[in-house]
């Protein structure tokens, strides 16, 4: 459903509105931009670019943007994600942790409004996965997006302001 | 596991069908080339066999013919030509045909059989000479005998065809009727041999140590046949391809492997998540691997063998109906070979999943090292297993090796150096140059991998096509379409001037005419020839048994070269004659520039000094000489005149003028021969367009293998790319760029190594002289960045307008 929601899956049938726009009306290319604008996306199994460090893979969203100051503020959000150390390692390198952290970091490059984080946590171990959740709704508070998050955690759930329950293709508030 | 299959599959087809047709071929043209002896061995001697050769010969089973020849005055009534006599037994010629004919220059037949008692047949200057007809009666020594048919070709008669004496061929039943051979009598015996090759291997053991000073095996090897140079490099060049193919096979068989290893990693984490340990484990690795190898094996020689099977058909009539039966060679040198690429280039990929930790499945994120020095080693010792298995020659596997090597390092480091520059540069550059570089960057050992690939593949079809077109320009330079076909000898000075009118008069292409003085080489340096070359000194040369052609020439004729010392000037201030000889007799009879040659001429005596050795083209078909003298050194003494000239096919009827026209001189035509040496040279270049097919197909798996472990990894990084928001211009645009770069990289590296290569195998497997290569400069600098460009375009167009979703879920 995140995917749809991000475009980066097309619909059978529906529509989806997003900032006006109406994404079964928009192409690939189309969808692309608005993606790059608007949305930030974490996905379960982080997708960075191997053989990319981990600046590169925050600065890519910065850089087809045509930020001129594109290092500079993935250095900046790396840092803040607690990655200083790391910036300059290949994202294969990385731990799972390090590379979801890295994975937030890159989400949340663009500043976008709205970020969908796909069980942000479903690769991780308890521990791990607690501070991954602590960092980004922290960073959702600090830029001031609007976070939907898709979780098996009934304990995370408490922390959203709404929650939605999917049961057999239905959406139900709790 | 189906791609490995297919990869194994195609390298174990493409090597047996290339031995199949490599080793049927061969075997032809060793059957022809046995023609040029009339046998699979021959032993040459001047006396009959000994009772102990006897002995050794009567246990062996073999095919036995022999010949006799010797020089005899042969007359009618009162006329007498001196000729060359062969007595064959009635199983001659073991190997080849003769060729008759029942009228001068008439219809040519074949026959399998000399003539019968008490009739001769003779070359066709026999009747000129003599003035006879066929069906006459001619003396020989103290017999007469019916002249039954023109003699027109034996297969066995060698370079000498157009020696002085005409040969008149009888039987050997009649040798002692004739009373000319006595105790020391110059003759010269053959005994010929053919059979399996075993049997041909245990005489040639046996008699060797009981051979005489003046007996000697000639061997196929060893007859001075005009095609054998050119043939040794057609076989290495076959040889060669075909290993080229094989290397191409094994390349793309690893990189399967590689892809394979990778795609099944979490599959095998999971069966050893489930419990899976030791021997199950070693097991669920293996057995699908084995089973697929021998699947790989079986298919492999049934498409190896149809693929035969449909060259030979596409052959048509080039290759005889009855080409020789295979032997178990190809079978197993495609098996084992299929058994080196599985071991050495698949097996060390697919090792590591016998290795792999279970907690793979947790993070999914592969901590595990690839074991490069196992990995290396491995394929280092299986390339050499198959280049040794494709050459069988330790020195040039060695020497390929080398350069294979030379290649992976340099690949490795040019690819390495111009990404760094790369990633250098395009740091303030464009977007795409910026992601072109950073993907190189992320994927340099792959794309290392790549270059060395697509380099090896164009570098190789480069190589190819140089010696390719080398061969056939050799081939076609020796037997040219107007090659002379006939030979016109014993013209009179008188004749001279009329001749070359009559020439000019029809339009006929023709050599020079040269004159020749027949004569002995009667001292050395003033030592008798009987003495300087006796059995104690070891020299001989058969030219020593006949009369040479001496002739005379101010110039340095054409395909001639000299090898030492200087060729003889006009103007030069000259004390003593002096002469120009032949490299091969000079070798033979150990003569050196500065010695002084006597030759006896009827009754004249000249001297002269050696001034330069030449080489000369014995294949070109025009009058080769091994004694050139200066200008005046022969002067008034008994000359003719020889020349060839080409008749086409229906100029033919001239032949018949110009016999009535100069009675005297004898016109001799070996289209014959030519169209033989046609024949095989276009046999070989079918065969060399055929591995070149194959060499092509293996570029084109290799390709397809590298296509398919990129395709992953571009439909991944597609993804992700659109995931954040690029648009497909510039994805489409940073993959371009990479193609470009990968394929300019490699065309770079194969044809800088082509250039150095080329000129270094040179003398090993290209005759001509390497000028610089057009074509191959196209392929590798132009076909090899376009094809990879083009190749990639296509595969990343696969990737236009499917969500970033499905593209992740599809990597």
């Amino acid at each position: 459903m995140l995917s749809l929601l991000a475009g980066l899956d097309v619909s059978t049938s529906g529509s989806i509105e997003l900032f006006q726009n109406s994404l079964s009306n928009l192409d690939e290319d189309q969808r692309a931009a608005l993606r790059n604008e608007y949305l930030g996306f974490v996905f379960q199994s982080f997708h960075l670019l191997p053989g990319f460090t981990a600046l590169e893979n925050v600065m890519l969203p910065l850089e087809i943007n045509d930020d001129k100051d594109a290092e500079q503020k993935a250095y900046t959000l790396l840092e803040r994600v607690g990655m200083k150390h790391r910036v300059n390692h290949y994202s294969n390198t990385l731990s799972g942790g390090e590379q979801q952290r890295v994975a937030i970091a890159r989400a949340f490059s663009t500043t976008p409004p709205l970020l969908l984080a796909d069980e942000p946590t479903g690769n991780l171990d308890a521990n791990t996965g607690k501070k991954i959740i602590d960092l980004l709704f922290e960073l959702n508070l600090e830029q001031g997006t609007a976070l939907i998050l898709v979780t098996h955690d009934e304990s995370l759930t408490k922390r959203c302001d709404a929650c939605f329950r999917l049961i057999q293709g239905k959406l139900q508030k709790q | 596991m189906r791609l490995f299959c297919v990869a194994v599959t195609i390298a174990c087809a493409v090597t047996f069908s290339i031995t199949l047709l490599g080793d049927r071929l061969e075997r032809l043209f060793n059957e022809q080339a046995k023609e040029v002896i009339a046998a699979d061995i021959a032993l040459k001697s001047t006396t009959a066999l000994n009772d102990q050769q006897k002995k050794i010969l009567e246990n062996i089973s073999l095919k036995r013919a022999q010949t006799l020849n010797f020089q005899s005055m042969a007359s009618v009534n009162d006329a007498f030509l001196l000729s060359s006599v062969k007595a064959v037994s009635n199983t001659y010629p073991l190997r080849g045909k003769l060729q008759v004919s029942d009228e001068v220059f008439g219809k040519v037949q074949s026959i399998s059989h000399g003539p019968k008692k008490g009739e001769v047949w003779v070359e066709d200057r026999v009747l000129n000479e003599l003035g006879l007809q066929l069906g006459q009666a001619i003396k020989i020594g103290e017999e007469t005998f019916k002249i039954s048919k023109v003699l027109v070709y034996e297969p066995d008669r060698g370079s000498s065809f157009y020696s002085f004496t005409p040969r008149i061929m009888m039987n050997w039943e009649d040798v002692a009727k004739t009373q000319i051979i006595q105790p020391g009598s110059r003759v010269t015996y053959r005994f010929l041999f053919a059979g399996d090759e075993k049997n041909i291997n245990e005489l040639q053991n046996l008699l060797l140590p009981t051979l005489q000073l003046n007996q000697e095996f000639i061997s196929i090897s060893s007859a001075n046949q005009t095609l054998a140079s050119t043939l040794e490099r057609a076989y290495r060049f076959l040889h060669i391809t075909a290993l080229i193919a094989v290397i191409l096979g094994a390349v793309a068989a690893a990189l399967v492997s590689y892809q394979y290893a990778n795609d099944m990693t979490y599959q095998y984490a999971l069966l050893r998540c489930l419990g899976l340990q030791g021997k199950r484990m070693v097991g669920a690795v293996i057995l699908p691997f084995i089973v697929f190898s021998i699947i790989a094996v079986v298919m492999g020689h049934l498409i190896g063998g149809t693929a035969h099977f449909l060259i030979l058909q596409g052959l048509g009539d080039l290759i005889p109906e009855a080409l020789p039966n295979p032997s178990f060679k190809p079978f197993l040198i495609s098996t084992a070979t299929a058994i080196i690429v599985v071991a050495s280039f698949a097996w060390p990929f697919l090792k590591k999943l016998l290795q792999i930790p279970p907690k793979l499945l947790l993070n999914r994120v592969e901590t595990q090292k690839h074991p490069i020095l196992f990995t290396a080693l491995t394929m280092i010792v299986g390339l050499s297993l198959l280049v040794y298995l494709g050459t069988l020659e330790f020195v040039i596997s060695v020497y390929i090796i080398a350069v294979l090597f030379l290649f992976i390092v340099l690949a490795y480091f040019t690819t390495k150096f111009v990404i760094n520059w790369f990633v250098r540069r395009s740091k303030k550059g464009k977007l795409s140059n910026k992601l072109s570089a950073r993907n190189l960057n992320a994927n340099r050992t792959m794309v290392s991998i790549q270059v060395v690939a697509i380099a090896i593949t164009f570098f190789s079809l480069a190589l190819i096509t140089t010696i390719r077109d080398d061969l056939v320009a050799s081939w076609q330079s020796k037997v040219p379409e107007d090659a002379p076909n006939i030979f016109a000898i014993n013209l009179f000075a008188s004749e001279k001037d009329r001749f070359l009118k009559e020439l000019h008069q029809r339009d006929l292409t023709h050599s020079p005419l040269y004159p020749i003085v027949r004569g002995r080489l009667s001292s050395v340096n003033g030592q008798a020839i009987r003495e300087y070359a006796s059995k104690e000194t070891k020299r001989d040369d058969e030219s020593l048994d006949r009369d040479l052609a001496l002739t005379w020439n101010i110039d340095l004729p054409k395909d001639n070269q000299i090898i030492e010392g200087e060729w003889h000037k006009a103007g030069k201030d000259i004390d003593i004659n002096t002469v120009s000889v032949e490299e091969g007799i000079a070798e033979n009879l150990e003569i050196e520039i500065g010695d002084i040659l006597e030759f006896t001429i009827d009754t004249n005596k000249v001297n002269a000094r050696v001034t330069s050795l030449r080489s000369v083209e014995w294949e070109s078909f025009t009058p080769n000489f091994y004694m050139i003298f200066y200008p005046g050194a022969l002067e008034g003494l008994p000359t003719s005149y020889i020349a060839s000239l080409h008749l086409d096919k229906d100029q033919r009827p001239v032949l018949r003028e110009f016999v009535e026209l100069f009675p005297s001189a004898t016109f001799f035509d070996v289209d014959f021969l030519l169209n033989r040496i046609r024949g095989i040279a276009k046999k070989i270049s079918f065969a060399v367009e055929a591995v070149l097919y194959f060499a092509l197909i293996a570029s084109v798996l290799v390709f397809i293998s590298i296509e398919l472990i990129l395709r992953h990894y571009r439909t991944y990084s597609t993804a992700i790319y659109k995931a954040v928001g690029a648009n497909t211009t510039l994805i489409q645009k940073v993959f371009r760029i990479q193609f470009i770069i990968i394929g300019l990289i490699a065309g770079a590296i194969a044809y800088i190594l082509n250039v150095i290569i080329s000129f270094s195998l040179s003398s090993y497997l290209i005759e001509g002289e390497l000028v610089f290569n057009l074509k191959t400069a196209i392929l590798c600098l132009g076909i090899a960045p376009l094809l990879v460009l083009v190749a990639g375009y296509i595969s990343i167009q696969r990737t236009k307008g499917i969500p970033a979703k499905q593209l992740l879920t599809e990597s």
